[in-house]
């Protein structure tokens, strides 16, 4: 059994220094967050350039019904299985998530209640009740 | 309508649901999966506490939780680029900073304990730091899909390699004793062979 606590290191304690460096650290890697988003937007406005230039490209000769109808008159059996089930597993993914997101709402609450009368000084990862991240620390 | 437009049509919007499922779903469900994990460690961590092997204002305790407490609450900001930049600052912090001083305290906290437990909390902040890597590695689409399979692709070339190897250690642990035999007229060659260039 642990003999009695030292004094911990609390953020916010440290000298001028070390508190530029947290700041610096914090700044890197808000800038890498914000050059991993860049990437991750300009992959889409490529893609959905191109898209409007397909598009632009076929307005005028041919209607959305015939577009409509040569897409799915391309579709073989083996393209139309693997978009079922391609489509099948995000969408069980997306059930699968959305339903233990409501376990950790109803069974997480319960567990954190009796975490507390054993600990009443329990500490939190300020995370919603369903888990997930708090609207306040979301970028 | 001609082929060529068709495909590049239905190609575009694969690529634009690809896209989806990459940067939306799998982000999301990779941060929950990072989450679940940590979740699993902390309660691993605070049936210790409840077991009385260690109290629950033990420093080692307070470290350790506080710490999974704060990977739980910002795993949506643990990123491949973010820890890549962080890391440059977090070299040129001088050893004898705060901010380093926790790593130290860990050390002596985990003094006061039990052999036994001590041994478990160092498992589960080893298993926290893995999973926090694997965060690193894993949440970045983009780093999954290019540099993970040729990763995977070195490791497998490794690993067969090394089975390759202990295959042939082996089959010659086998037949070791009858190759000796092939290798006495063989070594009286060489040596001969030798001895000849010697004298040359």
């Amino acid at each position: 059994v642990a003999k009695s606590p030292s004094k911990l290191y609390r953020p916010g304690s440290e000298a001028a220094a070390d508190r530029e460096f947290q700041l610096r650290i914090y700044k890197a890697s808000v800038f890498g967050n914000l050059v991993s988003q860049a990437f991750r937007w300009a992959g889409f406005l490529g893609l959905a350039y191109c898209l409007v230039l397909i598009v632009q490209a076929l307005a005028g000769r041919y209607t959305f019904a015939d577009i409509g109808l040569n897409l799915l008159g391309n579709i073989t059996f083996s393209k139309g299985a693997a978009w079922v089930f391609g489509g099948g597993g995000i969408g069980m993914a997306w059930r699968e998530r959305r339903l233990r997101h409501k376990v950790n709402e109803t069974l997480g609450a319960r567990v954190s209640e009796l975490e507390q009368q054993i600990d009443s000084r329990r500490t939190s990862s300020k995370l919603t009740k369903r888990g997930q991240t708090n609207p306040r620390d979301s970028l | 309508m001609n082929a060529p437009a068709v495909t590049a049509l239905s190609t575009a919007i694969s690529l634009l649901l690809l896209w989806v499922l990459l940067y939306w779903f799998y982000r999301r469900y990779r941060v929950d999966y990072f989450r679940h994990n940590l979740f699993v460690l902390r309660s691993e961590l605070f049936d210790h506490a409840r077991k009385g092997e260690l109290a629950f204002d033990a420093p080692a305790y307070t470290i350790l939780r506080t710490t999974l407490n704060g990977f739980l609450r910002y795993a949506e900001r643990i990123g491949f680029l973010s820890t890549l930049m962080a890391g440059k600052v977090v070299r040129e912090i001088p050893a004898d900073s705060e901010l380093l001083s926790l790593d130290r305290q860990w050390t002596a906290a985990l003094e006061t304990l039990e052999p036994g437990v001590r041994a478990e909390l160092i498992a589960i902040r080893s298993r926290m730091h893995y999973e926090v890597f694997q965060q690193v590695l894993f949440s970045s689409p983009l780093f999954a899909l290019t540099l993970i399979p040729l990763l995977f692709l070195l490791l497998f070339q490794l690993a067969s390699g090394t089975l390759v190897w202990r295959a042939m250690r082996s089959t010659y642990g086998a037949c070791e004793n009858s190759f000796r035999g092939v290798l006495k007229p063989l070594d009286a060659i060489a040596f001969g062979m030798g001895g000849r260039e010697l004298a040359a």
